[in-house]
């Protein structure tokens, strides 16, 4: 794979699982609150299909995330944990993004399942 | 004395911030220890309720805002950021001066409250409508919701060039990978006070609003939310105490390498758990809020973010004892502190795993359990390496050893009077005592709990006086230091001690995360200094460096001594006081002042000794973090507007007529359209043709102008049809319109004074300005185009 290549994917990696995440948290939590307040209430929001659309979308873009950050992790074997860039800062943006994927995968599918399973705007 | 007025030396910032936090933490404890006095037994009588209320507001307030994060980043990031990545100096110096200043106005202001008898006294938190003015009706609150707008000020300022500094001024070869794990602790506290103090802000300004314009962001019967306070100030809330606990990450990922002689196992993973730790923080702010009644729909988003942010932190755990357990440790007094520092957080953290569990949060829910929980996190865990660095880089700043049987006994007693004063907290608040309150009865199972804990109180005192009289005395009779006394393994333990002014003879070589321990790097650098090779000395000059990899960029002149930051603060001083005593068009003149000062600031050019090599201006980068705050700041009025309106029946409610859409939307069309001849303009400088650079710059000039005064004139109609005290909705719809009309204003007046500039002809500075600007220009389009669309949203 050529170095070009591999910096994409080390970007992609390394930003696109946060990025979901918290675009797909602030979506559900504005659903949510959309869900259960008196106004918006009324509108009608199938809340339960907004939720697993967003769980799917967003499970399936960490996943491509976390394939992106193995696939450099392994094109840079043999390289020095602090040896001389750009090779060696891909695999150290490789290593935190594996990590940090399956961080932000388990919170997606613990909130998404929970939310759906949950009975709507249950005051705690 | 007029040199530590003018200065913009980093060493020189760091230690002035030292000596003002110092300050504030000692008024923060004695307000600590007054309370301690208050409660050691039931019912008695040192203080008041009122002196209370206002004790325990400003304690919370001065350590977090004005001992912690100026502190960390402040004291220890300016002095020693820029020598772990090998640089010259901050990125901004003048800015890093104006920071200062700011932060210690700030802090004078805020005690200016407590000598006029209207400290704030509604919590650090300040909820609604506790500090509306119904229930406080003095200038307590306008002493919070300024003070704290004017010291996130500083703080915004200070995380822009802390982000820019470690993107831009790192040392040729110090790559991402290659970055020294405390610049990542400070580069994750920086993004999270950049991107979550515009939340607080908002909040002030819709709380100060409601107190003296009488808005209605937060009355339920006018359109308001109160839990809407709670959500903005939790938003920035969270991430603050990530933003307080990472640098303490930072300085033990230094003290542990440095008294292990060992590097940090698990480096990428320790570096990406910082950042981690402050990016998931900023999803679990309603955990502050489970009492409130929210859906648990909603609830469980932040319950799972909550869960899991609890990962980078034991992989950081993880790798701080495995390096420990698998290096040759010394165990001296920094390390001593950062073993203590583990311990409280660990048990501080598993308190707070606890507080995941919705129904255990509504049994503990405003209880001494959860004083005992967020002390055990910021006493325990952020100050202790705060004490842990001080003994580590005492040596480094002062050229002297501390005396180390002495700090060893400060350590103690300090580690036991802390767990003596927080731990039993827990207790008693399983058994139910309330925080907040000024007495409480006997006969209930508290009075030993509490005796206990102001026992514990006076011993942290003892071991905190130990500490400073121990370093005071080592500053005057310690041994000699050396350069290197710990063979520490970052770049500040390869210059002599103290630094000197320039920091580096030469632009130091690296080739690894722990540079002072490559001898190879080391030996090349006293070559290339025998031969007059990578020195910068023609004036004060920085190295810039591509922000991944760090190639060089180029080679930049750098400000002396500035009187401006100084004079500045002051213009924003006489502003803030003159706002909480009520004197709107005095306050106007010190802004007029202001706006005076930063021209004079900006008018004497440096000398152009600047060599390009490629890669970006750092004055690019320092705009897109002056952006990202802008648009964080928005997005917190978008996110309101729709907040608000999911409330409310009638939207707008009736009496106040729907928003006109045509002319608003052609307007912005205009407005989006002024973006082309900027970016045209910025090309034309670009290829040397300042005529025409003029003339597109002109041009845009006078289409924003344009703009300007028809969207003026649109709102004073408005103005005319309903007033901002009319409802949640007006309020919020003059709230964002006017910021949006204020950025335009902002950016007319940098157009037209670089119009003035270029006048005199095109120089390097001005072609960055130009950049720069057409990017602001640029983004204040987006901006007012989600600000417009969204007032207009009823109508579409």
């Amino acid at each position: 794979m050529t170095i070009r290549r591999l910096e994409l994917l080390q970007w992609f990696g390394f930003l696109a699982g946060g990025t979901i995440w918290f675009t797909a948290f602030i979506l559900g939590v504005g659903t949510s609150e959309a869900a259960c307040n008196p106004a918006s209430g009324r509108w009608g929001i199938p809340y339960d299909t907004v939720q697993i659309v967003l769980l799917v979308l967003a499970a399936l873009v960490v996943a491509c995330a976390e394939i992106a950050a193995v696939l450099v992790y392994r094109s840079t074997s043999g390289t020095e944990e602090e040896g001389a860039p750009p090779r060696a800062r891909m695999r150290f943006f490789a290593a935190g993004a594996m990590a940090g994927n399956l961080v932000f995968f388990t919170i997606i599918v613990l909130t998404g399942v929970a939310t759906v399973s949950d009975r709507l705007c249950h005051q705690a | 004395m007029l040199g530590w007025l003018t200065t913009t030396d980093h060493k020189r910032i760091g230690l002035l911030y030292f000596w003002a936090t110092l300050v504030f933490f000692g008024a923060g404890g004695v307000e600590a220890l007054l309370m301690r006095t208050q409660l050691a037994v039931a019912n008695n009588h040192v203080l008041g309720p009122k002196t209370y209320d206002e004790l325990f507001t400003v304690h919370g307030l001065t350590m977090i805002f004005w001992f912690i994060i100026p502190m960390t980043t402040g004291a220890f990031g300016n002095y020693l950021i820029p020598l772990m990545i090998g640089a010259r100096d901050m990125a901004f110096p003048r800015l890093n001066a104006l920071s200062f200043w700011i932060f210690a106005a700030s802090g004078i202001f805020l005690y200016a409250g407590l000598a006029f008898g209207a400290a704030p006294n509604a919590g650090w938190f300040d909820y609604v409508p506790l500090g509306s003015r119904a229930f406080d009706p003095g200038r307590n609150i306008e002493f919070y919701t300024l003070g704290l707008a004017f010291n996130s000020l500083a703080s915004t300022i200070t995380a822009a060039n802390f982000i820019v500094t470690i993107f831009k001024c790192r040392a040729p070869g110090m790559s991402f990978n290659r970055i020294p794990l405390f610049c990542f602790a400070f580069l994750a506290a920086s993004f999270g006070l950049l991107l979550a103090l515009p939340s607080l802000s908002v909040d002030l300004i819709f709380l100060y609003l409601d107190r003296n314009l009488g808005a209605w962001f937060f009355t339920p019967l006018h359109g308001g939310s109160t839990l809407l306070w709670q959500h903005l100030f939790w938003f920035f809330g969270h991430p603050e105490v990530y933003i307080l606990i990472v640098p303490a990450f930072g300085i033990a990922t230094e003290i542990i390498p440095a008294f292990t002689q060992r590097k940090m196992i698990a480096f990428p993973l320790v570096a990406i758990a910082e950042l981690l730790v402050v990016f998931i923080g900023f999803g679990v702010w309603a955990h502050h809020m489970f009492a409130d009644g929210l859906p648990t729909t909603t609830l469980v988003f932040f319950a799972g973010a909550t869960s899991m942010v609890v990962i980078p932190s034991t992989i950081q755990v993880w790798a701080w004892c495995s390096t420990i357990f698998t290096g040759l440790p010394r165990f001296k007094t920094p390390l001593l502190f950062i073993v203590g520092f583990i311990l409280f957080f660990v048990t501080g953290g598993l308190s707070g795993v606890m507080f995941i569990a919705i129904p255990f949060t509504q049994q503990v829910t405003d209880t001494y359990f959860v004083v005992a929980h967020f002390h055990y996190i910021i006493f325990g865990a952020a100050v202790f390496p705060i004490f842990g660095g001080m003994y580590y880089w005492f040596p480094k700043v002062t050229g002297r050893l501390y005396f180390e049987r002495a700090g060893q006994i400060s350590f103690w007693l300090i580690f036991a009077g802390t767990n003596l004063l927080f731990f039993p907290m827990h207790i008693v608040g399983l058994l139910g005592m309330p925080r907040r309150v000024y007495t409480y009865p006997g006969g209930l199972g508290w009075t030993v709990y509490n005796l206990l804990e102001t026992i514990g109180g006076f011993v942290t005192l003892a071991g905190i006086l130990v500490c400073f009289g121990n370093l005071a005395y080592s500053y005057f009779r310690g041994p000699r230091a050396g350069p290197d006394p710990w063979h520490g393994p970052t770049l500040e333990w390869s210059i002599p001690s103290p630094p000197p002014e320039f920091n580096f003879a030469v632009v130091p070589t690296v080739s690894s995360a722990y540079p002072n321990w490559d001898e190879g790097d080391r030996a090349v650098d006293r070559r290339r200094l025998e031969a007059d090779q990578g020195m910068l000395d023609h004036g004060h000059e920085q190295m810039e460096s591509t922000s991944v990899d760090a190639h060089p960029s180029r080679i930049t002149q750098m400000p002396h001594s500035s009187p401006w930051p100084i004079v500045l603060a002051l213009c924003l001083s006489g502003l803030f006081a003159l706002l909480v005593a009520e004197k709107y068009s005095v306050a106007a003149v010190f802004a007029v002042l202001g706006g005076l000062a930063l021209v004079a600031w900006h008018w004497r050019e440096l000398p152009a000794r600047e060599v390009p090599l490629r890669g970006q201006p750092a004055a690019l980068l320092g705009m897109g973090t002056f952006i990202a705050a802008e648009a964080a700041l928005f997005a917190m009025m978008v996110g309101t507007y729709f907040y608000l309106r999911f409330k409310n029946l009638h939207w707008p409610p009736p009496g106040i007529p729907e928003p006109k859409v045509l002319v608003p939307l052609v307007l912005l069309g205009v407005l989006l359209a002024s973006v082309v001849p900027m970016r045209s303009s910025y090309r034309a400088a670009r290829l040397g043709r300042l005529a025409r650079a003029r003339l597109l710059l002109l041009a845009a000039l006078v289409v924003q102008a344009g703009y300007f005064a028809m969207e003026v004139s649109l709102y004073r109609d408005d103005l005319h049809r309903f007033a901002p005290q009319a409802h949640a909705y007006a309020s919020i719809y003059y709230v964002l319109l006017g910021t949006a009309h204020a950025h335009v204003a902002v950016g007319l007046l940098l157009s037209g004074w670089l119009l003035v500039k270029l006048a005199g002809g095109l120089t390097r500075f001005r072609l960055h300005a130009l950049q720069a600007i057409a990017v602001y220009w640029a983004a204040v389009g987006v901006l007012t185009l989600i600000a417009t669309l969204t007032v207009l949203s009823p109508a579409l």
